[in-house]
């Protein structure tokens, strides 16, 4: 009702009939207003000319021509005109032919803009009963992309496209690449396209995506590149292999809905060299990992379906051969019945599962039926200003009947927290007790005893103008130990940082303590104290950051590190090596300072953006990155241009010959792309 | 049978078998009053009245009185008219109540109605209503120029067919076309059209559309039509 009245209130806008006009009402159709009229009765028809102005009966639209002509006036009523102007919830489409129904508004070889975009469409065919807007053979062009699709259905500023072609270049040639798609739902407003069922296409190459796949400024600019380099350390509690230096191609989509995962791993010294080849798939609550990876081959198939609300059903496969060792082959039958419990503000489930599992720990094959269930239920009490509390009991059985073993736990963990303010306070006590019959190893299902009274508490927020501050103080105590963890503080964390802006500058300054290293020397973390400094003005960032290492094997100063980010403009490129110094030789031994960070960013304007490619080495830790700035992409195109603030031109990258210069302006008038549309279609 | 005669521009002769002055009996025989003064064509130039009963005749004041209705024959025009009740004088005007007159412009009726004899001149009011062709109105009064053959009907103005309302309507008794003037709507079909604020002209101009009599509407007055009215539209 409100979209209709808005949509009235537009209506009139954009077809205001002069008071000296003639009105005229079609039955159910539309008035209209004009200048002059006249009826054929022998042709059953009517015609209206003189500016005339069509003004919808539910005024959700408008139209505008020079002259329009009315038929079938005794029967099946049929409204034409040539070269009209459509305007309809925000949009504006200007046609070369109209030909509308009582049900229907057709237009053919439509110019569209509205909502910051503007293009073509062979026909648009709006329902006059639904509001529905259908479109064939789109080809738009907005702030921040191109899009073009067979056809299309438009809601308001929604879109969706069937058959869609993406690309955000401009490119006086080819694109450099383009997105195709099986449909895609574009937020014609804020420039946001969700496609499915994509391929990136690069010239002859064609690679399919993750489905869906958001492409906008912000997913262009914080692009997730398909490629990880990281230093795998293993996991003792997941059973992860330490696998050294590993560089993984993560996401190398085969067809949809299934992808690979290609790479090496122990590139580094220590390690031994391992390949990583992965096939993954999944979807509508399945999913599946085959193939060889660091530790051996593994197989992995989930499916967990909601059969009602209240109750989900599934079965679990898993066959992981880490070298023969711990291998560990199984299939689980689980269903779970859950529901919120809202006088508690909580929830309670019950789960129940049938397994057939086979391990061959270090002592040996172990292989049977496991049969069991769990129970839990969370409570608490509705935020007040003291707080709240919480509480969460949980139980849990299993029968190994080849074993004729069973093991039981209880969970009971009660909580406290408070956030007020810049005061966020979490205070817990987790217990468990159990028999740990299981003839399983922890990582499958054996339970071992917990007592673990563990808190938080953080500050953050502005301290003043300009100022920003926060400190954490994070604690957990193990009061019984286990084959995981020993009994002791396990974490005792100090932290806290300041930033300040002066003027251009950042200025930061942060600490952090790592103290259960301390307290527990034979825990299992390092205890260390650290402090950093830096200051950072656009792309140039320059730090200082020493750390004192309390460890068992070593105590003493570990890094006294210097670093710095500068960019640097080239021709047609701006660069910003990176580069730390690690001084904590020199003072502590007279050595010569060590290289502990390195890294290379890379800005290159192209016609699909300013692409940034960059890699860091920060002491072992590596990152890569790629991204593509459409802000600085069109800051840069339009510099020098003479677009006005309203777009001028229209032009389409189906439309190679439209060399006219191109200026469209952002939905939110902050950007605009400019160039000559001299490109090929997509 | 009375003849009312129009002589040149006053001169009436008339002759009959009322009597002077005093109520006659019934006389329902056709009777010519006199000759035409000519032949001219010229409207009421030479009419002809037939009484339906009893007429008199004012010998002082020239006045006769059909008190039971008659029939008034133009000669020339063919344009006839039966009243329930007639009062005229010859050569100067005719007054008839609860009339029918048919002619080339159609079919009329109406309550009250007055001919100016030598200005050629009918004026009627009175539950009018007109019928001719394509065109069927009713309206609140009439000045019809017999000599040029137009017809001014003030209003409202109502058309069944076309369907219109109209403050006031021109008609060409000879061609037929019609100019609604000032505030109107017409309606055809699913279109129904309205006067832009302040009034504004709709000609409907008669045509033969597969041997039947229709009007077409237009918003773009033909200068012809204009000329033809611009006596009224003065």
């Amino acid at each position: 009702m409100t979209l209709a009245v808005l949509g009235g209130a537009l209506a009139q806008a954009q077809c205001r009939p002069p008071a000296t006009a003639t009105r005229l009402t079609i039955k159910g159709f539309a008035s209209a207003y004009f200048q002059q009229f006249r009826t054929d009765t022998e042709q059953n028809s009517a015609e209206l000319y003189g500016g005339v102005c069509l003004i919808g009966a539910d005024h959700a639209w408008t139209l505008a021509a020079d002259r329009v002509s009315v038929s079938g006036l005794q029967g099946a009523l049929r409204v034409t005109a040539a070269s009209p102007t459509l305007s309809f919830q925000g949009w504006s489409a200007t046609a070369g032919s109209l030909d509308a129904t009582s049900q229907t508004l057709s237009l053919g070889s439509v110019e569209l803009t509205g909502h910051g975009v503007s293009g073509t469409a062979e026909t648009v065919r709006l329902d006059l009963a639904s509001g529905a807007l259908e479109l064939t053979a789109i080809d738009l062009h907005g702030a921040a992309f191109y899009l073009r699709g067979d056809s299309a259905t438009l809601s308001g500023d929604r879109l969706g496209v069937t058959a869609p072609s993406v690309t955000t270049c401009h490119c006086a040639g080819p694109p450099l690449y383009r997105v195709d798609g099986a449909s895609a739902q574009v937020a014609v407003q804020g420039q946001r396209i969700v496609l499915s069922g994509g391929h990136v296409v690069v010239g002859k190459l064609e690679v399919p995506l993750a489905s869906p796949v958001t492409i906008d400024a912000a997913a262009l600019k914080a692009l997730t590149l398909p490629l990880t380099i990281e230093d795998v350390t293993g996991d003792a509690v997941s059973g992860t292999p330490a696998a050294g230096l590993e560089v993984l191609l993560t996401h190398l989509g085969l067809a949809p809905g299934i992808y690979a995962q290609l790479g090496v791993a122990g590139l580094d010294a220590g390690h031994p060299l391992a390949g990583i080849a992965l096939l993954r798939g999944g979807g509508h609550g399945t999913s599946f990992t085959f193939g060889e990876a660091p530790g051996g081959m593994r197989y992995e198939e989930t499916s967990d379906q909601a059969i009602t609300p209240w109750f989900d059903a599934g079965f679990d496969t898993r066959v992981l051969e880490p070298g023969n060792r711990d291998t560990l082959r199984e299939g689980v039958l689980h269903a779970r019945l859950h529901t919120g419990v809202a006088p508690l503000h909580g929830s309670a489930a019950l789960a129940m599962f049938a397994a057939g599992s086979s391990q061959q720990p270090s002592t040996g094959e172990v292989a049977g039926a496991r049969l069991g269930a769990r129970a839990s239920i969370a409570a608490a009490t509705p935020p007040a200003p003291w707080g709240h509390l919480s509480l969460r009991l949980g139980g849990e059985a299993s029968l190994y009947p080849d074993q004729r073993a069973s093991q039981w736990g209880v969970d009971v963990q009660p909580g406290y927290g408070l956030r007020a303010g810049p005061l966020d306070l979490q205070v817990s006590y987790l217990a468990r007790f159990t028999d740990g019959g299981s003839p399983f190893t922890t990582s499958l299902d054996r339970l071992e005893p917990v007592e673990r009274p563990s808190g938080s508490v953080t500050l953050a927020g502005a301290l003043a103008p300009g100022w920003r501050g926060s400190a954490r103080l994070a604690a957990q105590i193990d009061l019984v130990g286990n084959s995981s963890v020993a009994a002791g503080v396990n974490q005792l964390d100090v932290s806290g940082s300041l930033t300040r802006s002066v003027g251009a500058w950042q200025l930061s300054v942060s600490g952090d303590a790592v103290l259960a290293g301390i307290v527990t020397p034979n825990g299992a973390r390092d205890g260390y104290l650290q402090a950093a400094v830096g200051a950072s003005r656009g792309d140039l960032a320059l730090g200082a950051e020493a750390r004192y290492r309390y460890a068992p094997a070593y105590v003493g100063l570990d890094l006294l590190q210097v670093s710095a980010a500068v960019p640097i403009a080239l021709p047609g490129a701006v660069v910003r090596p990176y580069l730390a110094l690690d001084l904590a030789p020199t003072v502590t031994s007279g050595a010569l300072p060590t290289i502990s960070g390195h890294g290379l960013d890379l800005t290159l304007p192209t016609c699909c953006g300013a692409l940034k490619l960059g890699y860091r080495d920060d002491g072992g830790t590596w990152t890569v990155s790629v991204a593509v700035d459409l802000q600085t992409h069109m800051a840069q195109a339009s510099s020098g241009a003479t677009c006005p603030t309203r777009a001028r031109a229209t032009p389409t990258i189906a439309d190679p010959a439209a060399a006219a210069p191109v200026c469209a302006a952002g939905s939110d008038g902050t950007g605009i792309m400019t160039g000559a549309a001299t490109g090929p279609p997509l | 049978m009375v003849a009312v005669a129009a002589a040149g521009a006053s001169g009436v002769s008339t002759a009959g078998s009322g009597s002077a002055a005093a109520p006659s009996g019934p006389d329902t025989s056709p009777s010519t009053v006199g000759a035409p003064a000519s032949s001219s064509g010229a409207p009421f130039a030479a009419l002809t009245v037939t009484p339906d009963g009893a007429q008199s005749y004012d010998i002082s004041t020239g006045v006769t009185t059909l008190p039971d209705g008659g029939t008034v024959i133009d000669q020339d025009t063919g344009v006839r008219l039966h009243a329930k009740r007639l009062t005229y004088v010859d050569g100067a005007y005719i007054d008839a109540s609860t009339v029918t007159v048919s002619g080339a412009f159609g079919t009329l009726t109406a309550d009250k109605l007055h001919i100016d004899v030598p200005k050629a001149v009918l004026t009627a009011s009175g539950d009018l209503a007109l019928t001719r062709h394509a065109l069927r109105l009713t309206a609140v009064r009439l000045t019809y120029d017999a000599g040029r053959q137009v017809a001014d009907f003030t209003g409202p103005v109502t058309g069944a067919a076309p369907d219109f309302q109209a403050s006031r309507l021109l008609l060409d008794a000879a061609s037929g076309n019609v100019l609604l003037v000032g505030d109107y709507r017409y309606a055809s079909g699913p279109l129904t059209l309205t006067a832009p604020e302040g009034g504004g002209r709709l000609e409907l101009k008669l045509h033969q559309v597969n041997g039947s009599p229709v009007y077409d509407a237009a918003t773009d007055v033909s200068s012809e039509l204009l000329a033809r009215f611009a006596a009224e539209l003065n």
